[in-house]
């Protein structure tokens, strides 16, 4: 079932989007995610509405007997009377992230960082899709799927060298980024691919309070001794951003550090360039963007 | 031009509307966490929050009110087991429980082996429509407004693309019933629910932007 073709697909975002497959079309369709970008981007764009559709439900107001009948049974005595109060930090920032961030992190398999890495990617593109801080419990399922998918199809390419402490460093990361993506400042920059990687996009996430994040995906695999490396682009010369490791779908995720004097959004790029990185870019334009759309 | 507009967006956001919004969600999560831990009186909190829509979205989907109040249970019933795997970056707590309701009403009517009759009484009388005059009022007005939006948006929509996105969602049909309900072939089916889907989606960000 899983052939490269698209048609066959044709149109199966929306169902599964509505949450509307059986768990065979799903499986299918899924499989067909992990190659097809277009249908990825299709659901990502389509989530955000079918989240919404619960609002068509008229409105109604159960019986009041329910609440005494639903909490007694479900907890195995009845409603308390006192009124309860939840002591909420009111001025903690990235309040949507915050609780879960600090939690510890749930026991991954051996896939963790990459899994990390791709749900961040995912995310990124619910982002985009869906205006920020936006997470519908579909796009988790959606989210999760996509990862697990990952994890079988690069498990022995890729996640079989990560060493416990990277996975360890990649996950309080991914946190950091998490923060970022969920900041109410937080500005989106798009990258386009240039004629040398035509496929490749990526976003850059701005908060001038939490940081950079610069997330891509399609960048070609890396000839030998090459690297790719991000630049801000302030003006007529570029400062370093750091060098990007991508993963075997050319998948990128990383938090920047922004130079002192980069106040506001500047434009973005990334080079292809010798192992190690230059100073000032030499190589071909991978990847392009600037600030206003 | 796109800057300028987010940068407005933030500055009117950030003092007025949205520290509310956001505390709504800081409380939802924090009752969340005390649920995980067991805790009675916030499952209670909980379920005096976002029962209305829950209870809402079951009625729309069984169409029976004692079916609706069990499913109303179910979820508040699967919330308490599940708090503890709640993560927050990933939904929010109202979309959670709406997700758990769609799931376990859709459940039902298909263990029912038909949809429900369209002319069930669970419409009429048995479940009053009305705002609650106690809690919630902001949130209330906020959801009701969005869901005004929503509602026009799909009315909008041409006839057949609506209804083929109410049976799908609502109704948990499958694509080939869908098609057969409605006579029409599958791939037109697959692709009338894209469309209204991404019109949908269009109309929703014109409104909101």
């Amino acid at each position: 079932m899983s052939e490269p073709t698209h048609e066959p697909f044709d149109g199966l975002a929306g169902l599964y989007a509505l949450g509307d497959l059986t768990e065979r079309e799903r499986a299918t369709f899924e499989e067909h995610l992990e190659v097809c970008r277009a249908c990825v981007e299709d659901v990502m764009s389509l989530l955000p509405v079918t989240h919404r559709l619960a609002d068509a439900a008229p409105l109604r107001e159960p019986r009041a007997d329910l609440r005494a009948r639903v909490i007694q049974a479900v907890t195995g005595s009845p409603p308390p009377t006192t009124a309860f109060d939840v002591a909420v930090p009111l001025a903690a920032p990235a309040p949507a992230s915050a609780s879960a961030m600090d939690r510890p992190a749930p026991p991954r398999r051996t896939g963790g960082a990459a899994q990390l890495l791709f749900r961040l990617a995912a995310a990124a593109l619910l982002v985009v899709a869906g205006g920020l801080g936006w997470f519908a419990a579909q796009q988790f399922n959606l989210a999760r799927a996509l990862q697990d998918n990952l994890d079988g199809a690069n498990r022995r390419a890729t996640l079989a060298e990560l060493e416990v402490s990277t996975a360890q460093q990649a996950a309080a990361e991914s946190r950091q980024r998490a923060a970022i993506l969920a900041a109410p400042d937080a500005l989106t920059i798009g990258l386009a691919g240039q004629p040398a990687a035509p496929d490749a996009v990526a976003r850059v996430f701005w908060s001038a309070t939490e940081g950079v994040v610069f997330t891509a995906a399609g960048l070609p695999a890396l000839p030998a001794g090459r690297v790719y490396q991000l630049w801000f682009v302030p003006n007529a010369s570029p400062v370093s951003a750091g060098l990007l490791t991508i993963d075997d779908g050319g998948r990128v995720a990383a938090s920047v550090t922004r130079p002192d004097d980069v106040t506001a959004p500047v434009p973005m790029a990334v080079t292809l360039e010798p192992e190690g990185g230059v100073d000032s870019p030499t190589g071909e334009v991978y990847l392009l963007g600037r600030p206003s759309g | 031009m796109w800057v300028l507009a987010v940068v407005k967006d933030a500055k009117t956001d950030s003092p007025g509307d949205a520290p509310s919004e956001t505390s709504n969600a800081n409380v939802d999560q924090e009752l969340v966490r005390q649920v995980a831990d067991g805790n009675a009186a916030a499952l209670t909190a909980l379920y005096d929050t976002h029962v209305r829509t829950v209870f809402s979205l079951a009625v729309r989907i069984v169409n029976d009110q004692a079916e609706a109040e069990e499913v109303a249970q179910d979820v508040f019933s699967q919330a308490w087991r599940q708090a503890a795997r709640y993560d927050a970056a990933r939904a929010s707590v109202a979309g959670w429980l709406l997700m758990m309701a769609r799931s376990r009403a859709i459940d039902r009517v298909r263990a029912r082996g038909a949809r429900p009759d369209a002319a069930s009484p669970a419409h009429d009388g048995a479940s009053v429509r009305l705002p609650d005059p106690a809690r919630g009022q902001d949130v209330a007005v906020q959801s009701s407004e969005e869901a005004a939006r929503l509602r026009t948006a799909l009315a909008d929509l041409p006839f057949l693309q609506r209804v083929a996105i109410e049976l799908a969602y609502f109704d948990g049909l499958s694509q080939s019933q869908i098609a057969d309900r409605l006579e029409q072939p599958l791939g037109t089916v697959k692709t009338r629910i894209r469309a209204g889907l991404m019109k949908l989606r269009v109309a929703l960000e014109d409104i909101s932007s």
